[in-house]
């Protein structure tokens, strides 16, 4: 059975989404905000960031700029654009309703009883 | 501390992972390649350096964030799927799609010519219309556009583009020995096909040839790492 903390195809899209949605960010931020996040259960390459991040740029849901730093080179800082906070919300109720389902069937009611 | 060696060791092993990514990138938009790779750098770098400081050596260190980081080939290739189609001029495109138009007028030739317009005429006429269709994106053309349709229409379009990018990519990494048999091969087809008169085959090696050219000259321009 493959790692059960392994995460579902597709939603680091939605968890880059919820990062941004507090605050601009650049990419290794964001992997260690999700990783702080989930208290590092959720185990993803940090890899896969970029191709979901340019996903989501071409999606227009983010837009990024080159941004200086007092230190060091610059560094591209991703921001949620309008449509992707529309995503996000889509997303967010998508996955709230996905999860309600799952946790009503594992601890669903006995055989026999009907709700 | 001498911090110099360990920022040596650490760019060193980075740069090697780097160059294994940009591999799967050529033909994309080099602007497109040359920010994700900076971003890439400076991810392994900062989490390298956070390594560091936690103690580990940074041989480790590099090699950890690397392993963190994940394999280089499937980076590559997802990102190869997202960055903005190729930086490859248009005329160039138009051209190669002249060369594969090309190819399959040869092929279509070079069948007829071996086996007679009775035995594979209706399949030939299928298949063309089958490309023509996809090659025009005919059910784009209608308005009221089903999902599926839709959906099988996007899905061509990515295998098509697909299959371009993997063309190209294999065209522009063909290693010294590799290359040299494969234009040994369409030359040697070419010379059977004079011989026999089979001139559709002999079309469509020609088309062969002209694409390789093409897009080994091209990627070198725009400044691609051709293998020699």
């Amino acid at each position: 059975m493959k790692d059960q903390h392994e995460l579902k195809k597709g939603s680091t899209q939605t968890l880059i989404l919820a990062v941004l949605g507090d605050a601009p960010s650049h990419g290794y931020a964001i992997a260690r905000e999700i990783e702080r996040r989930s208290a590092s259960a959720l185990k993803m390459g940090e890899g896969a960031l970029y191709p979901a991040l340019r996903a989501l740029e071409n999606d227009g849901f983010i837009s990024s700029a080159w941004e200086l730093q007092l230190s060091g080179p610059a560094r591209k800082v991703y921001t949620l654009t309008e449509k992707g906070q529309g995503e996000l919300a889509r997303q967010k109720s998508a996955w709230q309703k996905f999860s309600e389902a799952v946790n009503s069937v594992i601890g669903g009611a006995p055989r026999g009883q009907t709700t | 501390m001498d911090r110099r060696p360990d920022k040596e060791i650490i760019d060193d092993q980075i740069k090697h992972y780097l160059t294994r990514v940009a591999g799967h990138l050529y033909g994309a938009n080099p602007q497109a390649v040359e920010g994700t790779l900076e971003e890439i750098r400076q991810h392994l770098y900062t989490s390298s350096e956070e390594l560091v400081h936690n103690g580990i050596c940074a041989d480790q260190a590099v090699q950890r964030a690397i392993q963190r980081f994940g394999s280089s080939n499937k980076i590559g290739a997802s990102l190869a799927r997202q960055l903005p189609l190729y930086g490859f001029p248009i005329g160039v495109y138009r051209a190669l799609w002249a060369c594969h138009c090309a190819m399959y007028a040869g092929y279509v030739l070079g069948v007829l010519q071996m086996i007679g317009w009775n035995v594979c005429a209706a399949v030939i006429i299928v298949i063309s219309m089958c490309i023509a269709a996809v090659i025009v994106r005919a059910p784009q053309r209608f308005k009221a556009q089903s999902k599926s349709s839709a959906s099988l229409s996007g899905r061509i379009a990515r295998i098509v583009r697909e299959l371009q990018r993997e063309h190209i990519e294999t065209t522009v990494n063909l290693s010294g020995t590799r290359r040299r048999l494969y234009l040994f091969n369409l030359t040697a087809m070419s010379i059977v096909s004079i011989h026999e008169h089979a001139y559709g085959f002999l079309g469509v090696s020609t088309a062969v040839i002209v694409a390789f050219v093409l897009i080994r000259r091209t990627a070198s321009r725009l400044g691609a790492n051709v293998s020699a």
